[in-house]
């Protein structure tokens, strides 16, 4: 199917479920549920409290889909949904710790930069202590491959905000690989 | 561009796109939850308050000009002219078709689409107001507009009395009331422009210039054939009038409440096209409180 037609047929789909029709619905919920929970699972490091956004994140669509002016723009849309449903998570699990246990999130093994478990470890240790706003901004970047227009439509901000929270979160996460890669780096410390 | 950081490789690589499957339970659920829930309907919610004007402040810690905002409504004044207001929120539906409005100060605005209005007299403001007799009541104001207030929506709206068309694609009509501002002069044509121009900047509304030069001049009929100072005021995505509360200004040395009628939907709207756009709409409820395009020849009095 040529990406005309997709996003023709996505339209439709999304104007239907604006409409009340939960079958319409469903069907777009099936076909992002996948990229839903990759996002979350990335922002929050945690299965089952990423489960929990997308459904909530889905739940919410649903309610406050009449409201969506532009139906071409329903995936940045709903991918706000999720990424403030994520933040709420995370606020309510607050208690994480960062460096204690490292959840098994599967990554790809061979990349160059990733090489060794315990680089793995660290980058993990490093991103967990991220605030949950530069999680986001980062899965965007480098797992939806987003561009700053894309991530501040995402976000409801301007490019060049998105740029600027982009860099701060990538000085952040670079300092605190550095802390890590110290031999006085803290190994303790919560995160939101 | 050039080659990416150390640091953007890492999480490229640590963020790699790969197998993600969100277990069917997840959506089972997500699914069961919303067979359950029902849809909020879209009014077009247009604004949020960015922040407080310096007239805002002043005009809270002072006095209250009441500012009504209204969104689409035309109401008879034969049916609900002022002086008849009735104690708390209240609907009625009239029973009548609507009758074509006083020949003095303009002839009719009635848009094609409304057939018959349901009164209604705020609880909070005291205003009438008529309102197509398919629309209904969102929610009544329960408490006026106060400093601080920001979104205008379904669940923070206390301050607006709101009504829906029946479309599930929905218009809403916002009518609230604000303070005018410590010595601000309501009254004139000019002054209510430089009020909307201060609102249009708190709302966070874009080209607040062009906002007050696309403003109408319109009359609010404060008895006999006077025409005092209104406006009304489109913009690409929703539609605004700003008018005093006459009959509080009757009894005190200034108008110090102006009203505000808002709809939420751009002129083009679908579900407004029955009415000839939500810009004829929103005049037609204007006449229900009494204001109207002025006549040949007629202007405000200041």
């Amino acid at each position: 199917m040529r990406a005309t037609e997709r996003a023709e047929m996505d339209r439709d789909l999304v104007e239907q479920a604006q409409r009340g029709d939960r079958e319409a619905f469903a069907i777009l919920a099936r076909t992002r549920g996948d990229t839903l929970f990759g996002i979350a699972r990335r922002i929050l490091r945690d299965v089952d409290l990423a489960e929990d956004a997308v459904q909530q994140t889905l739940v919410i669509a649903w309610r406050e889909l009449p409201r969506l002016r532009d139906p071409d723009r329903f995936d940045a849309w709903l991918q706000r949904a999720l990424v403030h449903a994520c933040y709420a998570e995370a606020r309510r699990r607050r208690a994480w710790t960062s460096s204690i246990r490292v959840l098994p999130v599967d990554g790809p093994a061979a990349a160059d930069d990733l090489a060794s478990l315990a680089d793995r470890d660290e980058v993990e240790r490093g991103f967990r202590r991220l605030p949950p706003d530069q999680r986001a901004i980062l899965v965007l970047h480098h797992y939806l491959g987003l561009g700053l227009k894309e991530i501040g439509e995402v976000l409801d901000i301007p490019a060049g905000t998105a740029r600027s929270r982009l860099h701060y979160a990538h000085r952040a996460m670079r300092a605190l690989l550095e802390a890590d890669a110290r031999p006085t780096a803290v190994a303790g410390g919560k995160s939101s | 561009m050039t080659g990416r950081s150390s640091t953007e490789r890492i999480l490229d690589a640590y963020l790699a796109p790969e197998a993600d499957r969100l277990p069917d339970r997840v959506i089972e659920a997500a699914l069961a939850d919303v067979a359950r829930t029902p849809q909020r309907r879209a009014l077009g919610v247009p604004w949020r308050f960015t922040s407080m004007t310096n007239l805002m402040r002043a005009a809270a810690a002072v006095a209250i000009v009441a500012i009504v905002g209204v969104g689409v409504l035309a109401l008879n004044p034969g049916i609900f002219g002022p002086g008849a207001p009735t104690p708390g929120p209240t609907a009625t539906a009239a029973a009548s078709p609507i009758a074509a409005p006083t020949p003095s100060p303009a002839p009719s605005e009635v848009a094609p689409g409304i057939t018959a209005w349901t009164s209604y007299t705020s609880g909070v403001y005291g205003f009438t107001i008529g309102y197509p007799d398919d629309w209904t009541l969102a929610w009544a104001a329960t408490r006026e507009w106060q400093a601080g207030d920001t979104v205008l929506n379904a669940e923070e709206a206390q301050y607006a009395d709101t009504f829906a068309a029946p479309e599930a694609d929905t218009i809403g009509l916002f009518v609230w009331e604000m303070p005018a501002g410590e010595g601000a002069d309501v009254e004139s044509v000019e002054g209510l422009k430089a009020w909307a121009k201060a609102f249009c900047n708190d709302v966070g509304e874009s080209s607040c210039e062009e906002f007050t030069q696309r403003a109408e001049v319109m009359c609010l009929n404060a008895g006999g054939d006077s025409c005092r100072a209104a406006i009304f005021v489109p913009t690409a995505e929703q539609q605004y009038a700003f008018f005093i509360d006459w009959e509080s200004a009757m009894v005190t040395s200034a108008p110090d409440r102006v009203r505000v009628v808002a709809v939420g939907r751009e002129d083009s709207f679908p579900a407004a096209a029955r009415y000839g756009g939500s810009e004829a709409l929103l005049k037609s409820i204007l006449t229900t409180m009494d204001v109207w395009t002025p006549a040949p020849g007629q202007a405000p009095s200041a």
